[in-house]
């Protein structure tokens, strides 16, 4: 019998432990899990080490709300909506420490530890100033054979990947609509010990059976499976809904002084006790229907 | 948000117009180009080429989205906007870094928020890493693709001598490193061409690899670049050419078809 | 541009003494036209690079095309094993150098990316490793002590793919995407050649561009070829022709009856339907048709 995954947003994020290595599903202003972010914060978890590609607002919320206290990846920005000003302002401080890594090194590192490979090499990097700042985890080796070095990128194995896609069954399985794959729904999966899933809807596995060359992440790798429409808002889910900018400005005003950073946790992150009353938070179906990108129907 | 860049004496554009152009000019027909994040001069330049003189030239929105022709330019050079018309929306890790890794893409362009004579880029701190002044964003793919990618453009939309800089806070990016034969004594293909500022055109001189005025954009001086520059800028003899007049057509195809609301203006607020 | 090029033209562009790469596996897409092109052009001293295989590289070593082997597997699976790749090797007139597939996926792999080795720990003790010290080595990190095989890069001068379908531009398309090791031969190849079922608008590109599986610049010939893969399968529109191979391997077993074989069911077909009418004709692509 196959095992059933399907679980509660609280359920999926208390496989988060404090102080666990996180690796969370982004790309600027795309395609982040932000329902089990949101969850995070609300925990209360502490110490989380988030690795990212180019992470956007989720990260800037975990260090507003103080979850996180290490960064480890390529580059945190919320793109055309400006730095973000949260994470800067823990990094300055000091209560976020930042392991520097590159897009080919994040990919490499996480790789790795797919693999079961101590490390994985990368072109990339070589004469910048990210090589000999890390040299437990990014060292420039020389090629066994006698050609030019490259950079030994050191395995990572996340506690936890979270990621959210278009469907998945109740086993797990995953399914993508047609779209750009960024890497972490290929890679950070396959590397973590524990994989949760945000899905838009869970369906039978009838109907991923219809088309099986769109499933990209098997059920036996996924630990928890959670139904949550909208559940990448305020960033975007391609092709079914764009990134709000609205919601993003209005983070960006807010994050600029710390009563209003925590009048805007509270307002939508802490309080409201569900999907539901987040999306009603937000704005309700007027926001959502606004944020469906009909040219791409 | 967006605000009005200013105007080109006697060029019937604006200053966002004349980047544009000119480096749309630098782009040849056997381009293989994509894009990163708030790059909207670049993405126009690529556009434009292909509309203009570089009918083959293969520019991969977003790094995804190849040989899209997207109705207009959103606020986002990342996002899925950006990607209507494309032919073929690559999965990331195993078609856009393979082919990066390889150079089958040849040419890149990046800006940082410093940059020092030799094209290299700083995108991650401003002060000391450990106890940052600013902590920026971070490089990204910056600190990959600028070692795999032969072809490098730099642009900056705000030349200063806080962007252009004697020296990085940290190197994020390389350019010709610490000039001279350094990028390739590292192994690394090619490097950085030219350097298009919104006061002129920097190219690199052929020895000691260090930025060069190449063009003046009107109404500009040598006195004004040196001025707005944080190095001992190289000035070759002679008269320095103006950057060269875009053609009505090339504005009107900028203007009507590939920008027509103005994104690439988005980089001078 | 336009990539269109005839059946001969592409596949003149795999040159004496180049190493080609073939795609497909085992049974499945291997890009059969193509490779009886080259068998008919008479190319000589080819090194042929296929992670498994069967058909594709017996026809090029029944022609006298190939000097060396770089694979995993070579056979016919339950069909047999490949007689003349097998004869040649035993003749030593082939030379093979085995890889494991994860080795020899590694190896395409630092050609693609330009890296000097990529690391694997494919192959680990095995005698596979020691046999070719140049292109495989046993390493250790040093940092964790943990073992593995460096892989070298293998440069490839063409890759020869069989696909669903393309635009004149060279868009290629396979869809669904079971491409299974193309992506590695085609990312590490200096000139890559498809054939497909069937040339179709670019705006049907355009219109489902999460279809295209190959893009443009990455595509130097595309050569129409429908049944193009036959007699390998085609998924999900033609099954592997088990007559064929049965026949193959029985004419084998007779040197006048393999020449006849070869002459009127290889060879000497023109074009893609004649060799299709030479062996059964329309009962055969009933037979090979698959339910969608």
């Amino acid at each position: 019998m196959i095992q059933d995954k399907r679980a509660s947003l609280a359920e999926a994020a208390s496989l988060v432990q404090d102080g666990d290595v996180v690796a969370l599903q982004n790309m600027a202003t795309q395609l982040a899990p932000m329902a089990v972010v949101r969850e995070l914060i609300r925990q209360g978890r502490l110490n989380l080490g988030i690795v990212g590609l180019l992470a956007g607002i989720p990260v800037d919320w975990m260090a507003a709300a103080g979850v996180m206290d290490r960064f480890i990846g390529g580059a945190v920005t919320m793109e055309q909506f400006g730095l973000c000003n949260r994470y800067r302002k823990g990094v300055e401080a000091g209560a976020i420490r930042v392991e520097e890594l590159s897009e080919t090194a994040v990919n490499a590192r996480l790789g790795a530890g797919a693999r079961n490979l101590p490390f994985l090499p990368t072109r990339g990097l070589i004469g910048t100033e990210l090589i000999g700042m890390d040299p437990d985890n990014l060292r420039l080796i020389e090629d066994p054979f006698g050609g030019r070095p490259v950079v030994a990128c050191r395995a990572l194995v996340p506690d936890v990947a979270i990621v959210h896609a278009h469907r998945a069954d109740r086993a797990g399985n995953v399914q993508l609509e047609p779209t750009a794959e960024w890497p972490d729904l290929g890679i950070m999966p396959k590397a973590a010990n524990r994989v949760i899933v945000t899905v838009e809807e869970i369906v039978e596995t009838e109907v991923l059976r219809r088309r099986p060359d769109r499933t990209v992440l098997p059920g036996f790798v996924v630990d928890a499976v959670v139904e949550v429409p909208f559940g990448a808002h305020p960033t975007s889910c391609f092709p079914f809904y764009g990134y709000d900018s609205a919601m993003h400005l209005a983070w960006v005003a807010a994050a600029r002084d710390d009563v209003t950073t925590e009048q805007f946790l509270d307002r939508y992150i802490r309080e409201p006790a569900d999907q539901a009353e987040y999306l009603r938070a937000v704005g309700g179906a007027t926001t959502m229907l606004a944020l469906e990108r009909m040219e791409h129907a | 948000m967006a605000t009005n860049p200013t105007e080109v004496p006697g060029y019937g554009c604006t200053i966002d117009e004349l980047m544009v152009v000119t480096m749309s000019r630098m782009m040849g027909d056997d381009t293989r180009a994509f894009n990163g994040a708030v790059s909207f001069i670049p993405v126009c330049a690529y556009l434009l080429a292909r509309r203009t003189h570089a009918p083959e030239l293969v520019w991969a929105a977003s790094s995804i989205a190849i040989d899209a022709d997207p109705k207009r330019i959103p606020e986002s050079t990342l996002s899925d906007a950006l990607w209507d018309g494309a032919s073929m929306l690559s999965n990331s890790p195993f078609d856009f870094w393979a082919m990066a890794q390889g150079a089958r893409y040849n040419t890149f362009a990046f800006r940082g928020a410093q940059m020092d004579r030799y094209g290299n880029v700083n995108n991650t701190v401003i002060g000391p890493y450990d106890k940052p002044k600013v902590r920026l964003p971070g490089g990204g793919g910056m600190a990959d693709l600028s070692c795999m990618i032969p072809r490098i453009y730099l642009w900056s939309t705000t030349h200063d001598p806080r962007t252009f800089v004697e020296r990085l806070d940290f190197r994020s990016g390389i350019g010709w490193g610490d000039g001279g034969d350094h990028r390739e004594r590292l192994g690394l293909p090619g490097g950085p061409q030219a350097c298009v500022t919104n006061m002129c055109v920097f190219d690199f001189e052929p020895e000691s690899k260090a930025m060069r005025l190449a063009s003046l954009h009107p109404g500009v001086t040598v006195d004004d670049v040196r001025g707005a520059t944080g190095f001992d800028v190289l000035v070759p003899g002679g008269e320095i050419p103006v950057t060269a007049q875009p053609d009505e057509e090339e504005i009107r195809l900028l203007r009507e078809e590939v920008d027509p609301t103005g994104a690439r203006r988005r980089e001078f607020s | 541009m336009d990539k269109r090029r005839s059946l001969v033209e592409a596949a003149s562009l795999v040159e004496d003494g180049a190493t080609v790469a073939i795609g497909g596996l085992s049974m499945n897409g291997a890009p059969m036209a193509l490779v009886r092109e080259i068998v008919r052009r008479r190319a000589r001293d080819l090194t042929v690079v296929a992670i498994v295989a069967g058909m594709p590289v017996d026809w090029l070593v029944a022609g006298g095309c190939v000097s060396k082997v770089v694979s995993g597997l070579i056979s016919f699976e339950g069909l047999g094993l490949a007689p003349h790749f097998r004869a040649a090797v035993q003749r030593g007139e082939v030379e093979v150098e085995e890889y494991s597939e994860h080795t020899l996926i590694c190896r395409l792999q630092a050609a693609a990316y330009g890296l000097p080795f990529m690391p694997t720990k494919a192959g680990l003790g095995t005698d596979m490793i020691s046999m070719h010290p140049d292109t495989t080595r046993h390493e250790q990190d040093p940092s964790t002590g943990e073992h593995y095989i460096a892989c070298t890069p293998l440069p490839v001068d063409v890759a020869l793919v069989h696909a669903h379908s393309a635009d004149s531009q060279g868009n290629i398309r396979v869809d669904p995407k079971l491409i299974w090791m193309d992506n590695e031969i085609v990312n590490a190849a200096t000139t890559t050649v498809a054939s497909v079922e069937e040339v179709l608008p670019h705006r049907d590109f355009v219109a489902e561009p999460h279809r295209t599986t190959y893009p443009r610049f990455m595509v130097d010939a595309v050569a129409v070829a429908p049944y193009g893969a036959y007699p390998t399968a085609n998924f999900p529109r033609y099954s592997y022709h088990a007559q064929f191979f049965a026949d193959y391997v029985q004419a084998t077993r007779d040197p006048s009856a393999w020449a006849e074989f070869w002459q009127t069911r290889v060879v000497g077909p023109a074009e893609q339907g004649d060799l299709l009418d030479a062996n059964g004709g329309p009962n055969t692509l009933i037979d090979i048709a698959r339910e969608a």
